[in-house]
């Protein structure tokens, strides 16, 4: 099983959009795929119209006395299944603080159904800290959404040497432009600049556009209500980007 | 892990409108849809016995490999055949990943083989619950043969119900709510599919399981097991002469020894004219495939034949493997044009007569089966206990061989006539005959493939890359004859087991 991780420290930037529209278009591909929300504001959850509640709450997984799959649940999109957010992942880091080798401990979780997945998707919250840290050792790659604006590039390259200078098996990373609008000159001028100087930022990026937001209304990935959609199409070509650059197959 | 799927049998009545009055919010999950599939499995059936189910859908770039039953969801990856209809796949043809792993454990050395094509319109279901949530899903299949089967016609109605991971109580509950209206079906689609094209489930077996009673006529057991073994010829004649796999050539070649130990076993159940033809023809047949038979076990061992090269030279073996490949595809045209000769066809009628016969006339063509058998198999048992305690380290290679083909002998009884006896008493002395038979096979087979490749000594010194693929040769040779001599080490250990005198007493008990 490949475990990818969407991230960035900052919020509002696609990685949920990301994640659940990967996630369908994987599972249409014929990956078995879980996605794992741990968002505590259980976005992803919402989206698949699933309950934010994790049986025995964020420590008893944590410490492994949950069987894991029991707290699964099944999406509308067959092959895709979500191991749902909680409220009580708003004190994760706390629990993998009180745990030996925290940041081993989101991959042992994950190895109870490593066999019954070909990929798991971790939607991560917006921030820097031991949940972080653990996801860095436990995934694959990390894809990472970008807003083209001059400060986010310096958080990539922030992240870049973190994970590079403190991950003891660094993941792969690979970025790409979340909410572009090429209307706006900034967002061009971004856009068409770091594509060649970071080999890791993907050629696909994510349009900005309302139907990505309506998503939330819908509760449908955008890949599977509206596929011919522009944002949608650059979901798909982002997965293509992702499958080759990682070696999914 | 989700419930195992329910498959209701339903008329053509049946419409997601009534399923709806009988279960609120059910509702069209997707448009209508029609797929075509094809059914693969081994022509052994090796997938259906594991519970296995691996279809090929879909035409052109969107062709896909599923496989149902290995796991809680179906597992599938792109096909990575030719685009056009399949006829076969072998292990080595079958994509990397989690699907072409677990299915090469099963199929080993046999091909998938189209069993039967299906056309099926499927209408999507789905339950939902109070968020719009999908928490049961179903479909209504109206499937039909297709391809050359299609003439057979209409395949049963069905509503298959499946469970959403997480939700298994609106499961169970959808479940019941059907089962008090619907009757469940009997088979499964792949079953009904493959009855209705006239094709056993379960694929062809090549075990010969002819029931036999001890008081039964020797010339009508003998004429049952002779006409089974014929069966077993006959079907697996077509993937011979079109090398489907190697498994056909092998099970064939079973079939003719085992034929031509129960002609010798019981040669005075039929009169002599009749025995004089067929161990000769049988011979010839088995003469005649041997070649290949050899060729394809050296290559089917191959892998472990090279393990003593050092990784440095392995790349040297190519002209070799080369040359075995060629050496291959000649002994197989050589026998093909032998199984297509008219020789092979008067052989075969002859037999296929003298086993159609209503009566054998040999002089114990009337005795009981379990009296000659019995006799027969303590013979053969006695004979090998003396030969084998005769062998030393100072017997020729040729003892060891001649001891294997009598345990072959014994071995082909026991297959054809053990049945009649209790199965705690035969079980035993296969295993340990099984154990024996192994190491003098290991002995013999190292033997036989030692002369196979020194054999193409001089070919492959004319070969470019010839000289290095000697040298790397050097390796295989030492390793073969290494193997050799601890099988001949570890023969007193498994004969000792043989020839003890608790296995010596079961069989003197047992086959009086």
């Amino acid at each position: 099983m490949k475990v990818v991780a969407t991230y960035n420290i900052k919020g509002g930037v696609g990685k949920t959009s990301a994640a659940v529209n990967l996630a369908a278009l994987a599972a249409r591909d014929g990956f078995r795929t879980l996605l794992w929300d741990l968002d505590p504001q259980g976005s992803a959850t919402y989206l698949f119209r699933v309950k934010a509640k994790v049986r025995g709450g964020v420590r008893k997984l944590i410490e492994r006395r949950s069987d894991l799959e029991d707290l699964l649940k099944g999406t509308d999109i067959e092959g895709l299944d979500l191991l749902p957010a909680d409220f009580s992942y708003r004190h994760m880091d706390l629990a993998l603080g009180d745990t030996k080798h925290p940041e081993a401990r989101l991959g042992r979780i994950l190895g109870q159904v490593a066999d019954d997945y070909d990929l798991a998707i971790l939607d991560c919250p917006p921030s820097i800290s031991l949940v972080s840290e653990s996801v860095f050792e436990t995934a694959d790659a990390l894809l990472v959404p970008l807003i083209p604006a001059t400060l986010s590039v310096r958080t990539f390259e922030q992240l870049l040497r973190f994970v590079q200078d403190q991950v003891a098996d660094p993941p792969d990373v690979v970025a790409f432009f979340s909410m572009v609008d090429r209307r706006k000159r900034l967002h061009r001028e971004v856009v068409d600049g770091l594509g060649g100087l970071y080999p890791q930022v993907a050629a696909a990026a994510i349009p900005a556009s309302s139907e990505v937001e309506r998503m939330g209304v819908d509760r449908v990935p955008l890949v599977v209500r509206a596929p011919a959609h522009p944002a949608a199409r650059a979901y798909a070509e982002l997965w293509q980007e992702a499958v080759a650059r990682l070696g999914l197959r | 892990m989700p419930r195992r799927p329910v498959v209701f049998a339903v008329g053509p009545e049946l419409d997601e409108r009534r399923i709806a009055r009988w279960l609120p919010r059910t509702e069209r999950s997707s448009p209508v849809r029609s797929s075509d599939r094809t059914l693969l499995d081994t022509f052994d059936g090796r997938l259906r016995h594991e519970g296995l189910v691996l279809w090929r859908r879909g035409r052109g770039a969107t062709a896909a490999l599923v496989l149902e039953g290995a796991g809680p969801s179906p597992l599938s990856s792109p096909w990575v055949g030719p685009a056009g209809a399949v006829d076969r796949l072998l292990a080595g043809e079958l994509p990397d990943g989690v699907l072409g792993t677990r299915l090469r454990v099963v199929v080993g050395e046999r091909a998938l083989l189209p069993r039967v094509r299906i056309r099926t319109r499927t209408v999507p279901l789905r339950v939902c619950n109070g968020d719009g949530k999908t928490v049961v899903r179903m479909w209504i299949e109206e499937p039909a043969l297709a391809g050359r089967a299609a003439a057979n016609g209409a395949l049963g109605r069905r509503l298959v119900v499946s469970g959403v991971l997480g939700y298994d109580g609106e499961f169970d509950r959808a479940v019941a709510a059907l089962g008090r209206r619907l009757q469940r079906a009997e088979l499964g689609l792949p079953d009904e599919a493959l009855e209705a094209a006239g094709l056993p489930p379960g694929g062809f077996s090549s075990a010969v399981d002819v029931p036999l009673e001890p008081g039964m006529r020797a010339d009508h057991a003998m004429a049952s097991i002779c006409r089974r073994l014929a069966g077993v010829l006959e079907v697996n004649f077509a993937g011979v002469v079109a090398d489907t796999d190697p498994e056909f050539l092998h099970d064939l070649r079973v079939a003719i020894r085992r034929s031509r130990s129960a002609l010798k076993d019981m040669r005075a159940v039929l009169t002599p004219e009749d025995t004089s033809h067929a161990r000769e023809d049988l011979r010839w047949i088995q003469e005649v495939t041997g070649p290949t038979r050899d060729l394809d076990v050296l290559l089917h061992e191959w892998p472990s034949m090279v393990e003593p090269v050092p990784a440095a030279m392995s790349g040297d073996l190519q002209p070799l493997v080369d040359l075995l490949h060629k050496e291959r595809q000649t002994a197989f045209s050589t026998m093909r044009r032998h199984l297509r000769s008219r020789r092979y066809v008067a052989a075969w009628d002859r037999w296929k007569a003298v086993i159609a016969q209503p009566a054998f006339q040999g002089p114990e063509a009337g005795h009981p089966i379990g009296d000659m058998a019995g006799r027969r198999i303590r013979a053969v048992y006695d004979g090998m206990v003396k030969m084998g305690s005769a062998i030393d380290e100072s017997s020729p290679p040729e003892a060891l061989h001649d001891l294997r083909k009598r345990g072959k002998e014994l071995r082909y009884l026991l297959e054809l006539f053990g049945g009649m006896w209790p199965a705690e008493h035969v079980k035993p002395l296969v295993s340990t005959l099984k154990g024996l038979q192994d190491e003098l096979g290991h002995f013999q087979d190292d033997e036989i493939q030692v002369k196979e490749l020194r054999s193409l000594g001089p070919e492959l010194a004319a070969a470019p890359g010839g000289t290095d693929s000697l040298i790397a040769l050097g390796f295989v040779v030492e390793g073969l004859t290494a193997r050799q001599n601890q099988a001949r080490q570890d023969f007193a250990r498994r004969f000792a087991d043989f020839s003890r005198p608790a296995t010596r007493q079961i069989v003197r008990r047992t086959f009086r």
